[in-house]
């Protein structure tokens, strides 16, 4: 499996499409940060937090990290790499394995510039906002908790907690591509099913069994909306419930890919 | 046989794809050091053969075995001996083609980073240079994966149309690559090809395969006998007509072919005799022609003649 993923990773150093979804994630990093921070000081009108938002962590992962898999999986059955691999030994197992850690890798590489300049903004402190919506690390840098010396350790968990959640919810996006094998429904479908989710998730009440349940997956409120003031208990189940869902997932495509044909 | 020389055997192996067989029942045995020309037209199951022994596809019924090894497992830690071009090469189009064969070696956790040089040396593919694979001739294409195939210097080489859009000088380096592969590290070479005049030049066995059943396996001496000068007869009696040349012509000199006609090889001057013969005892000859077979030909009588073309 080692050799697979070091196979992976020396494909994604030459491809320029990851070049050009870190390029996409730096910049919308950028729009996001600014607009957070000139919104609430009046310099920019409060109606551009749509726009904001659009360009904050949720909605671009969700588009860059459909690209990522399809980049991965479909880009490998059309250049025929995934065959040869089969052809010259590997075991499937290792194949869904390497691709799961390297897709978890390029995930966490694109949202690297959210987490920096979250954290930076946090550190140099300040206000900022973006209406009412926020996830993830937008809501992480405007739920106006200031940063201490003491909470470095704390803000480092919160941003690996949201980094796992993020894979969590787009390790589906693995036995998508496996299935459909084509880039277009890959992100298509993802993204159709994370503004169901996001419905769901609107929609959900907490008290409601359906709105239990619904909080403990990674698509649920209870991790995504994770900031410095929440308990470790709850990052550390946020870590468990994340990293389960992966595998399973993982166990999905790998149920998907063991007998499949590879056309 | 000697068994320890046998790289790969199949049993029966069967493909079903939607009720339709793609292979019925094909066993065949494969020797180190020996290159297996199989032949058969568009979708008579030579792709689909490559597939399940490089585990692409899974067979049906019946079982595989691969230098001695069967079982799911085993068969995937014995892959690791084999070499493949399958339908295409595994090219990434934005690598060149040393950063290509550099992704398979690093797939393959092969260490020795000079192999990739020695390759594109090998397949004529060294003044490539920073030139993106997606740039390529269909030949380089080619040439490039048959250097892929052979990083992992396999013990089995498995070669899907690999002449297939290589100019003639390129058909003749490729051919002399093989032939040196096979002599010099005894590689066994299973390869597919529509070019037969090519095929024969290059094989030294041939697998016949018809509508995913194999017809015929034969060595390339006993294709040489099969393929010598003759008298092509057609009757609607063949075993009346071979009967006759027994007792008349005292010879046994000749063989019934798939397609029912004889090939006789002696008498090829007597051809007036031989036609007196057949009008004597009232045999209607529908055909009668004097004529050496190509590989293409004899290809043609196995499976039944044109008809079944």
């Amino acid at each position: 499996m080692f050799n697979l993923i070091r196979a992976d990773v020396f494909k994604l150093r030459k491809s320029a499409a990851l070049k050009w979804i870190l390029l996409v994630a730096c910049l919308s990093t950028a729009v996001m940060a600014t607009l957070a921070y000139l919104i609430p000081q009046g310099q920019l009108d409060d109606r551009l937090s749509g726009v904001g938002f659009l360009f904050s962590d949720i909605n671009i992962i969700s588009i860059l990290g459909a690209i990522t898999a399809s980049i991965l999986i479909c880009g490998d059955y059309d250049n025929k790499t995934l065959h040869h691999a089969v052809a010259a030994g590997a075991s499937r197992r290792a194949i869904i394995g390497g691709k799961m850690a390297v897709y978890s890798c390029a995930i966490l590489l694109t949202l690297l510039p959210y987490a920096v300049i979250v954290s930076t903004l946090l550190a140099f402190g300040g206000e900022f906002g973006m209406g009412s919506a926020s996830i993830g690390f937008l809501h992480l840098l405007t739920s106006g908790n200031e940063l201490t010396g003491a909470g470095l350790g704390k803000l480092l968990a919160v941003s690996l907690t949201l980094a796992l959640v993020y894979i969590a919810q787009l390790s589906i996006c693995l036995p998508l591509a496996l299935l459909l094998k084509r880039p277009v429904f890959v992100v298509a479908l993802y993204n159709a099913f994370n503004a169901m989710t996001g419905q769901l998730l609107a929609f959900s009440s907490a008290d409601s069994g359906f709105g239990r349940i619904f909080a403990r997956t990674p698509y649920g409120g209870k991790y995504i909306f994770s900031t410095l003031e929440t308990a470790p208990g709850d990052l550390l189940e946020g870590i468990a419930v994340s990293l389960i869902y992966t595998a399973a997932m993982a166990g999905v495509a790998w149920l998907i890919f063991r007998k499949a044909e590879i056309k | 046989m000697d068994m320890s020389s046998v790289v790969l055997t199949t049993a029966n192996l069967t493909k079903i794809y939607q009720g339709t067989a793609a292979l019925r029942d094909v066993s065949v045995s494969l020797s180190a050091g020996r290159i297996y020309g199989l032949i058969g037209q568009n979708g008579a199951g030579k792709t689909t053969l490559m597939r399940l022994i490089a585990g692409l596809a899974q067979p049906t019924s019946g079982s595989l075995e691969l230098f001695g090894h069967s079982g799911s497992q085993a068969l995937q830690r014995e892959r690791k001996r084999l070499g493949s071009l399958i339908e295409h090469p595994a090219i990434v189009p934005y690598m060149t083609a040393k950063e290509n064969l550099r992704l398979h070696r690093i797939m393959r956790g092969i260490p020795e980073q000079a192999k990739e040089d020695e390759l594109l040396e090998l397949t004529g593919l060294s003044d490539t240079g920073r030139k993106k694979a997606k740039h390529f001739s269909l030949g380089m294409k080619q040439r490039l994966g048959i250097a892929i195939a052979l990083l992992a210097s396999p013990e089995l080489l498995i070669l899907d149309e690999p002449v297939n859009g290589l100019d003639p000088l390129g058909i003749v380096d490729i051919r002399n690559l093989l032939k040196g592969l096979c002599e010099e590290r005894q590689m066994s070479i299973l390869i597919s090809s529509h070019n037969l005049p090519e095929l024969y030049q290059t094989a030294t066995d041939y697998l016949i395969i018809h509508k995913g059943e194999l017809k015929q396996t034969l060595t390339h001496q006993q294709l040489e006998t099969n393929t010598r000068q003759h008298l092509r007869i057609g009757s609607g009696d063949p075993a009346r007509l071979a009967s006759m040349l027994e007792t008349e012509l005292k010879t046994s000199n000749f063989r019934v072919m798939p397609d029912q006609t004889v090939y006789l090889y002696d008498y090829l001057d007597q051809q007036d005799r031989v036609v007196r013969l057949l009008h004597e005892h009232g045999i209607m000859a529908t055909e009668l022609t004097r004529g050496g077979d190509t590989l293409e030909d004899y290809f043609i009588a196995v499976i039944g003649g044109r008809d079944h073309v």
